[in-house]
């Protein structure tokens, strides 16, 4: 499902644009909002983007590892970050 | 090249452009004269059409499109109108010089990213002002200017090391160059007379201990490592720093609010940048 129209933070400010796919970490960032509903579009074109290859998922892996093998990857913030690199990296491919 | 050599060459920079300082006297004036401001702006037209066109981006998320100066300045305010000022100029000045390795555009995504991100953990954290959040986020790596554009070589050198994951680039800059850019950056901060909230926050975003109780400092340390991470943009660091804990809990977020910062800061990076680049 597509989104139809830009969701705004009380700002003004454009958390999302209209257009875009919304997968579970779209879903997470709007509850994390507070945004309950938004307006949304069937597409019918939409594919499944998830990767099915796991030796080009074994590369993204590897390749976020290495960003984030000078950072204190111990601290839980760190870990939550390196997640949503990768949950970004696997989505995009 | 000594450390102190290359701080006597800072002023073989480009220098900011007058009508900025012009600007920056009216907008600080005891009446606060935004007519007066919106005047001087006019007067030069490229500095006009960029103003207008990042007034109009999703960065100030204004509820109608304004088409003159004053209007912008009126609806964002003063504190604000003296930072897209400021942001413009620098944009403009510091736009065609070549920066070695790293682009010029891609160094300004990074400083816009850091400031986006900024003003948004300073709006959800609520512990830091978030317009000066932003315009410290966009300086934060200024004083990397003058290493790329002054010392290509050694700074190509610390690049290098860089890469090849010897260490953290501001470390491998003090190595290869007995100064590095956040040193750098608070004198030219100084230099053009901004705050000491900016200076501290430019000085200190990699060792945000030095600063205690320094929110906008906290804010832009967690700030810079986000950007890093999403690699919206670079000034050159390929790999993501170190978080201070303590930076972290000044900030007052949450771990669950990073997903959403993270969505807002890559949309509204893109939507901007052009409207800051474009000639």
């Amino acid at each position: 499902m597509r989104l139809a129209k830009d969701v705004h933070d009380p700002h003004g400010q454009i958390l999302i644009r209209a257009g875009v796919v919304l997968g579970e970490r779209q879903i997470r960032a709007l509850r994390s909002w507070g945004v309950a509903e938004v307006a949304i579009v069937q597409d019918e074109d939409a594919v499944d983007s998830g990767i099915r290859d796991p030796e080009i998922i074994d590369e993204i892996r590897r390749s976020i590892d290495i960003q984030f093998s000078l950072s204190n990857r111990d601290h839980p913030v760190i870990q939550a970050l390196q997640a949503l690199c990768l949950s970004r990296a696997l989505d995009r491919s | 090249m000594g450390a102190d050599r290359l701080i006597e060459r800072l002023g073989e920079l480009p220098a900011l452009p007058t009508v900025y300082q012009r600007v920056r006297e009216a907008l600080t004036a005891p009446d606060g004269a935004l007519e007066t401001a919106a005047g001087l702006i006019e007067a030069d037209p490229s500095m006009s059409m960029r103003l207008l066109r990042v007034a109009n981006s999703p960065l100030y998320g204004l509820a109608t499109k304004v088409d003159t100066i004053l209007r912008a300045l009126t609806l964002i305010g003063t504190t604000a109108a003296h930072h897209l000022v400021l942001s413009t100029a620098l944009m403009t000045v510091f736009r065609d010089l070549p920066l070695g390795t790293v682009s010029m555009r891609s160094f300004w995504e990074h400083g816009l990213a850091c400031g986006v991100a900024a003003r948004l953990i300073a709006r959800q954290g609520g512990r830091a002002n978030p317009e000066h959040a932003y315009l410290a986020g966009l300086l934060h790596d200024i004083g990397r200017l003058p290493l790329y554009i002054l010392e290509p070589l050694d700074m190509g050198a610390a690049l290098q090391a860089h890469h090849e994951r010897q260490g953290h680039l501001h470390d491998l800059e003090r190595q290869y160059l007995g100064i590095d850019h956040t040193e750098l950056g608070a004198i030219l901060l100084a230099h053009w007379q901004l705050p000491e909230v900016f200076r501290s926050a430019v000085s200190d975003h990699h060792a945000p201990w030095r600063s205690p109780g320094s929110s906008e400092t906290a804010v832009v340390h967690v700030a810079d490592l986000i950007v890093n991470s999403l690699r919206l943009g670079t000034s050159g660091t390929r790999w993501v720093p170190v978080l201070d804990d303590g930076a972290w809990h000044l900030t007052g977020l949450d771990i669950e609010q990073l997903p959403a910062i993270l969505e807002a800061t890559i949309t509204t990076t893109r939507d901007v940048i052009s409207a800051f680049m474009e000639s």
